[in-house]
C-alpha cells in the first residue's frame, strides 16, 4: 500500500505543534477503544506519539459528529424553546402598562377651570369607574354600551366619570374630544358623548367631520353660533389637553383605560365579566369599610 | 442530489419557515396577553379581528395555539431533517390541522368579521407554505 509520505510529515508538524494537547487526546481515545474493558490500562503520555495522536484527533472528531448527530437536534428545539420563550416573556414585559393609580387626594367634585369632569350617575355614589376614552376608537365605542348596562345594573351605587385622551393615530379624534367639550360647555356633555360613539363609523371616515360634529350639535339641541365658538375656544383645547396630560402623567397608552375607585384594572379585565368583578369587589370594600 | 438529501433540505426549510411562523405567533400572543388587541393605541388592524369572540377558545387566545402548534411543527421538521422517522408522521396531521384551521380563520376574516389582520394573514401565507413543503417532500421516500 502507498505510503504519502507529505501528508504523513504533515500530519507530525499538526501533531508536534498540539504537544500539549496529546495526552489529553491519547485519554480520550484510550476511552472510546476500550470503554468495554476495564483492565486494559490507562495510555501514558510517554507512549503519545505524533502519528498515533493525529489518528486520535481524527477519532474525536468522527465522536463529536456522531454526538452532534444525535443529540443538534434536542439543543436545537431547546434553543427555540428558550428564545420563544424567552422574547415573549421580554415583550410582555415591555408592552404590559405600567398604569399608576389616581392619586386619592385629587377632587372629584366636578368640573372647574380648565380641568375636564364629566360625571354620569350618582355623584356621591361609593363606586367611580373612571375611563380615559377616545372618540374614534372602536373599542370605546363599544365600551359606551356597556356602560349603559353598568348604569341600569348598579343604579345609585355608581358613578361614570369620562376623561378625553384623543389618540394622535386617529385622525378625528381630538376634534370630537373638543366637540364633546363644547357641547358640555352647554350641559350637553354626555349628549354629544352618546351621538359621537352612536355615529362613529360615519364620521371617522368624513373628509370633514367638523360638519357632521355640528349636525349633531343642533340635533342635541345645542346653541350652534355658541358651539362652534367654543369648539375653538382655548378653554375647550385646555381641557382636553388637562385630561390627557392627566392620562400621561399615569402611564395611559391605550383606550379605554379604566379605573375603578383610583385603582386600574388590569387589561385582562377589560371586559364586561371582568369590569363587573372589580366594580363588585370595590363594593365589597367599601361595605367593609 | 440524492432524494433523501432533497427531503432533508425540505425538511430543513420547513423548520427555518416555522420558526418565523413562531416569531409572529409569540408576538400575536404577547398583544392578546397584555390586552393591547383589545384596546386602540397598538396595531390598528389587529385589534377588530383579535379583540373578536373568534380570537380566542375557551378563553386561551388563538394566537398562543398558533405558537405552541408552530413549536411543534419546527420541532417534528428538525427531528426529520435528522432522520427520526417518527417526527415525519407526526409532521403532516399536524400541519393539516392548521391548515384547515388557517382556512377557517380566513372565513371569519373575510365573511363575518370584514376585517383583515396583516400579521393573522402573513400567519396564513407561512402555514400554507409548510404545507406546500410538507406535500413537496417526495412521498415514494416516506417510511
Amino acid at each position: 500500500m502507498p505510503v504519502n509520505n507529505d501528508t504523513m510529515t504533515n500530519d507530525r508538524d499538526v501533531a508536534s505543534a498540539i504537544p500539549a494537547s496529546c495526552f489529553l487526546i491519547r485519554h480520550l481515545d484510550f476511552v472510546i477503544t476500550n470503554a468495554a474493558s476495564s483492565t486494559t490500562p490507562a495510555p501514558s503520555l510517554l507512549r503519545c506519539s505524533p502519528h498515533l495522536t493525529i489518528q486520535s484527533l481524527r477519532r474525536s472528531f468522527w465522536l463529536f459528529r456522531h454526538l452532534m448527530k444525535r443529540y443538534l437536534p434536542f439543543l436545537l428545539v431547546a434553543a427555540v424553546a428558550l428564545a420563544a420563550f424567552g422574547s415573549g416573556a421580554v415583550l410582555y414585559r415591555a408592552k404590559r402598562p405600567q398604569l399608576l393609580a389616581i392619586p386619592e387626594t385629587r377632587n372629584l367634585t366636578g368640573k372647574s377651570g380648565t380641568e375636564s369632569m364629566h360625571i354620569r350617575g350618582n355623584p356621591d355614589a361609593p363606586v367611580t369607574l373612571e375611563e380615559f376614552g377616545d372618540f374614534q376608537c372602536p373599542p370605546c365605542s363599544s365600551f359606551a354600551g356597556f356602560i349603559e348596562e353598568l348604569l341600569k345594573q348598579y343604579d345609585s351605587r355608581l358613578r361614570i366619570v369620562f376623561r378625553n385622551f384623543p389618540l394622535p393615530a386617529h385622525e378625528h379624534a381630538r376634534e370630537a374630544a373638543l366637540a364633546a367639550e363644547a357641547a358640555g360647555m352647554q350641559g350637553r356633555f354626555w349628549e354629544m358623548h352618546d351621538v359621537l360613539y352612536r355615529e362613529q363609523a360615519v364620521w371617522s371616515k368624513a373628509p370633514n367631520a367638523r360638519e357632521l360634529f355640528e349636525s349633531y350639535a343642533g340635533t342635541i339641541g345645542l346653541n350652534l353660533d355658541q358651539f362652534r365658538k367654543d369648539m375653538d375656544s382655548e378653554k375647550a383645547k385646555e381641557r382636553v389637553d388637562s385630561d390627557h396630560a392627566l392620562g400621561d402623567s399615569l402611564g395611559v397608552k391605550f383606550t379605554p383605560t379604566l379605573y375603578i375607585n383610583n385603582q386600574p384594572v388590569e387589561p385582562k379585565d377589560k371586559n364586561p365579566e371582568g369590569v363587573r368583578a372589580a366594580i363588585n369587589a370595590a363594593l365589597a370594600r367599601k361595605s367593609q369599610s | 442530489m440524492t432524494v433523501s438529501r432533497f427531503r432533508t433540505i425540505l425538511y430543513a426549510v420547513a423548520a427555518i419557515v416555522s420558526v418565523i411562523g413562531l416569531a409572529d405567533a409569540t408576538y400575536l400572543s404577547v398583544q392578546a396577553l397584555t390586552g393591547e388587541t383589545l384596546s386602540c393605541g397598538g396595531s390598528p388592524d389587529c385589534f377588530r379581528v383579535l379583540g373578536s369572540s373568534y380570537a380566542r377558545i375557551g378563553g386561551i387566545p388563538v394566537a398562543l395555539l398558533g405558537a405552541l402548534a408552530y413549536f411543534s411543527v419546527f420541532a417534528s421538521a428538525t427531528f426529520a431533517a435528522f432522520g427520526y422517522a417518527r417526527a415525519r408522521t407526526l409532521l403532516i396531521p399536524v400541519i393539516g390541522a392548521m391548515f384547515v384551521f388557517t382556512l377557517w380563520l380566513l372565513y371569519v376574516q373575510a365573511f363575518l368579521l370584514h376585517a383583515y389582520c396583516r400579521y393573522c394573514l402573513f400567519s396564513a401565507a407561512i402555514t400554507f407554505l409548510l404545507a406546500g413543503l410538507v406535500i413537496a417532500v417526495p412521498a415514494s421516500q416516506e417510511e
